[in-house]
């Protein structure tokens, strides 16, 4: 007959099986942006995985269990892989006007309900590529909200910082997006300049 | 209800976008957007960028991944307790 603890430890293991590895697996994109190569995001990906397997007991079950995950890969990247990183060209984004993207494309002569669908035409990659130049702190602020879909108080909780520095890198990484998006799309000749 | 005008719509529309704007301001700014074509072009375009940021940017783990992170955790649970 089984004992009490173990049977503890194998409930706990199905429950991080059933519901912390498909989240996990879910990151994989995540540790891809943050990491820009495959090969470290996989190893990124392993640490987390490792580290929210031996942390599991201490995750408070009905709580938010994707934002406790998140913040132990935000740590583990930021332990082991952050100094790796070559930063980008940061971005001067004080030029760059609220409604940046909106503009150039409805300037360019674009039919309105066509901006959109310009940007919908570009490859994955280059989106992908567009939000991967950009400065870590935007990036992390973009990649949470935007793609993960985290509110303002969960990437506080996530990242460590007050949620009013959350906002204005969310504001200003998102017009950083936007002006690269314009790039690209200017690059592809997808609009008349 | 006093109304709001453009200029205030669309300092708000990021908020408000992310759902992060309070329900009643929530309420004037689409009470706003329902009457006003340019206001709701601007907020379509946003929700619609956001969406394909969202889309374009998410993707599956390759099937090598997923393999290893399974290996991972059992060989964790078939190893010797750890060390730390």
């Amino acid at each position: 007959m089984q004992q009490p603890r173990e049977q503890q430890e194998r409930s706990q293991e199905e429950r991080f099986e059933s519901e912390a590895l498909p989240l996990l697996m879910g990151m994989y994109s995540s540790a891809l942006r943050l990491t820009r190569n495959p090969s470290d995001a996989e190893d990124l990906l392993q640490e987390t995985v490792l580290r929210a397997y031996r942390g599991f007991h201490q995750f408070q079950e009905g709580t938010n269990l994707k934002a406790w995950l998140y913040r132990i890969l935000m740590n583990t990247f930021i332990n082991s892989y952050r100094k790796r990183q070559r930063e980008p060209q940061t971005v001067s984004d004080e030029e760059i006007a609220d409604w940046y993207l909106y503009s150039k494309l409805a300037e360019s002569g674009a039919e309105p309900s066509a901006e959109a669908t310009v940007l919908e035409s570009l490859p994955d990659e280059e989106v992908q590529e567009a939000l991967q130049s950009l400065p870590e702190q935007f990036r992390v602020a973009v990649l949470l909200a935007d793609v993960e879909g985290f509110s303002y108080k969960e990437i506080a909780d996530i990242t460590g910082v007050p949620i009013g520095t959350v906002m204005s890198r969310l504001h200003r990484g998102r017009k950083a997006l936007e002006k690269r998006l314009w790039e690209v799309v200017r690059q592809r000749g997808l609009v008349k300049d | 209800m006093t109304e709001i005008t453009c200029d205030e719509v669309l300092e708000d529309l990021e908020l408000y976008i992310d759902g992060e704007l309070d329900p009643q301001r929530a309420e004037r700014l689409a009470e706003h957007l329902a009457g006003c074509s340019p206001c709701l072009r601007r907020a379509e375009f946003k929700s619609r960028l956001r969406e394909l940021v969202r889309h374009k940017c998410r993707q599956e783990p390759p099937r090598h991944v997923v393999l290893r992170m399974r290996t991972v955790i059992r060989s964790r649970r078939a190893g010797p307790p750890d060390a730390t």
